[in-house]
């Protein structure tokens, strides 16, 4: 019986970068009445009757507002794990989810949402739904194919390895031991404590390490994303040093601030490869968001992975769903 | 985000002697000492001191019912307000206002309040006086989740907003309109996201953090004082005692009470400082010490005070008899 989960995070799209940045507020409402169209696109397309849908609980009680009024073929549950509102919540929904088996897991937040979840959720297919500041990872996917998407990865009936691709991730070492990770961005700041954890001043960043380079995206990434590619063009992961002695970039690194950045030296990665840590004292932030000290005596190393979440595309699915007469009336029911 | 020496271990002290406070009430309210209802701050400290840390005597807050970590924060005498608790002389508003009416106006702190929601007017009309005077003047106007819903905050919110007055609104969301639960009592899931409806920022701020609290805060009263406007900050919380002393508290479970205190402020203070390698711990424990002092001496301050004279019944008050 195909598991689909949802983990909307209450916190995300609500940070300090409305105050310092033009960041848009992204509220709960808007949120709630997302998770009702991916459960009314679930609703459409999976086999109604295999299908469980369990949501993480938070204190907004998204799902709540969700279904209001709404009547489903198949159990909405909530799951039984923590609702602290920390980040960790997410964590939690996703260790429990990946635990009884779960198809695919809808997440709605940024970065550093997914970040979380791609802690816990080992290889689950995930459907991003950005509703955070910064949207690196998670794509624009709007609610109601998300659920579609979801659906048909859930039932098998799309090709998985083309639907989905795996993504890299960077992995944080002390001591040679992995303790943490990032989907897009690991940053060396002097910030001396995490406080409310966004950087949007690039001064303050001395190492950047990047699992992807791309332009077109909004974040500490685009710093990468607005070199030109290594000789052969393939853009992977990238070490940074910020500051004066080498280029000037033009990098747009959060919503309305696009910014001259200095970069002393570029080192693009191969997978596996590793770089240190060098700068000290400060705070490490992993996907933009400030998370732990880094003491004066600390041995920390950032390796890209190229064996990072799964991400369902949903664009592709949905392509690849109606090229094998997946929506022709009346909808083949699955077996 | 920088913070200096100073700014740290200022930020740590007010914060223990808020605790130190609030603990100290909590036994002797028990124990029969206190006349009239106290509703203790234990548990929120990071936010009036995050805030508080970026004001001056000359800049303006406004209150609730539970106001102790206000006062302390913007720098009210603390015995002083031990005194006002014990309805003695010596308090700051000779003993006639008790907990819910401390005041002290030469601090910029403009009262406790005992009306759920009648501080944000006051916040506007002080933010208002700064504007027609053409100073940097800012206000920060502390209020609750059971004050969001009432009328007065609305409106409070909407006139700051036309008249982009110098007011950073600090709800304090500690998930409990007194015994009812925020899951009942906000139609709309955000409170941070009724700034955007009224035409300002609002933003969530972890409020058992004091460095999240610190820097968000300091943001919205730059805006404040470069006249772009107000900023609701909405500083998720909890409050370890009951409503007031002597709620029995059935309305929450202890596991919910044991996250929070799990996630104390000071203890978080204490190890952000320390693994920054920001402050050594034995800065740290010689201000517990000092705070555990200041309010044994407090009591002792209060205790030795000699009650109001009851001819002083009718001054001090707006209307002559």
């Amino acid at each position: 019986m195909p598991l689909i989960g949802i983990i909307p995070n209450p916190s995300s799209g609500k940070d300090i970068r409305r105050l310092v940045v033009d960041a848009d507020g992204i509220d709960n409402q808007h949120k709630a009445k997302i998770v009702r169209r991916v459960l009314r696109g679930i609703a459409a397309t999976a086999d109604v009757a295999a299908t469980t849908v369990a949501v993480m609980p938070e204190m907004a009680d998204i799902r709540r507002r969700a279904l209001d009024g709404l009547e489903l073929p198949f159990p909405v549950d909530v799951l039984d794990t923590p609702c602290h509102g920390l980040a960790e919540d997410s964590l939690a929904a996703a260790r429990a989810l990946a635990d009884r088996g779960a198809a695919a897991i809808v997440v709605l937040g940024g970065d550093g949402t997914h970040r979380m979840v791609a802690k816990g959720s080992r290889d689950v297919p995930l459907v991003p739904i950005s509703t955070g500041t910064n949207n690196v990872w998670p794509r624009r996917n709007e609610g109601t194919l998300a659920g579609m998407a979801a659906a048909l990865v859930a039932d098998v009936r799309v090709p998985l390895e083309v639907a989905c691709r795996q993504t890299p991730r960077l992995d944080v070492l002390r001591d040679g031991q992995p303790i943490d990770l990032a989907l897009v961005d690991v940053a060396a700041c002097d910030i001396p404590v995490p406080g409310a954890r966004a950087i949007w001043d690039v001064t303050r960043i001395h190492q950047l390490v990047l699992s992807m380079a791309q332009p077109g995206v909004l974040g500490l990434s685009a710093i990468g994303g607005s070199l030109p590619p290594p000789p052969g063009g393939d853009r992977r992961g990238l070490a940074l040093e910020i500051g004066p002695g080498g280029q000037e970039v033009m990098a747009p690194i959060a919503p309305g601030l696009v910014v001259p950045v200095a970069i002393r030296n570029v080192r693009w990665l191969e997978p596996d490869e590793t770089v240190s840590i060098t700068f000290r004292p400060g705070t490490l932030a992993l996907d933009g968001e400030r998370e732990t000290a880094i003491g004066s005596n600390d041995d920390l190393a950032i390796r890209l992975n190229k064996n990072g979440p799964t991400m369902v595309d949903v664009d592709r699915t949905l392509e690849l769903a109606a090229d094998s007469g997946e929506f022709i009336m009346p909808c083949r029911s699955p077996a | 985000m920088d913070l200096d020496r100073d700014k740290l271990l200022w930020i740590y002290r007010r914060m223990r002697q808020i605790r130190e406070f609030e603990n100290r009430l909590h036994e002797d309210f028990a124990a029969g000492l206190i006349p009239g209802f106290v509703h203790l701050y234990a548990g929120e400290e990071a936010i009036a001191v995050g805030v508080c840390a970026h004001l001056d005597d000359d800049d303006f807050i406004t209150s609730t019912h539970r106001g102790h970590g206000h006062c302390i924060a913007k720098g009210v005498e603390i015995n002083g307000m031990m005194a006002e608790i014990r309805g003695k002389a010596s308090g700051c508003c000779k003993g006639k206002g008790g907990s819910m009416h401390i005041a002290d106006v030469d601090r910029g702190m403009l009262g406790a309040n005992g009306i759920v929601g009648g501080g944000p007017p006051l916040a506007c009309g002080a933010g208002l006086s700064g504007r027609i005077r053409g100073s940097r003047q800012a206000t920060a106007c502390f209020f609750g989740d059971g004050g969001s819903n009432q009328g007065t905050t609305a409106e409070s919110l909407n006139l700051a907003a036309v008249w982009k007055l110098p007011v950073v609104f600090i709800c304090e969301n500690n998930r409990y309109a007194e015994t009812t639960s925020t899951d009942y009592s906000i139609g709309g899931p955000d409170i941070a996201g009724r700034g955007t409806a009224f035409g300002m920022p609002g933003i969530v701020v972890d409020g058992q953090d004091v460095f999240a609290v610190y820097e968000a805060a300091g943001e919205a009263f730059r805006r404040a004082r470069d006249g772009e406007g107000p900023t609701l900050l909405e500083c998720q919380t909890y409050r370890y005692f009951g409503h007031f002393e002597g709620d029995e508290i059935k309305y929450r479970t202890r596991d919910e009470e044991a996250h929070y205190r799990e996630r104390d402020c000071l203890e978080n203070f204490r190890s952000v400082v320390l693994d920054g390698e920001l402050l050594e711990a034995e800065e740290l424990d010689a201000i517990d010490r000092e705070a555990e002092t200041a309010i044994v001496d407090a009591v002792a301050f209060a205790e030795s005070s000699p009650l109001p004279d009851p001819a002083e019944c009718l001054n001090d008050v707006y209307v002559a008899y």
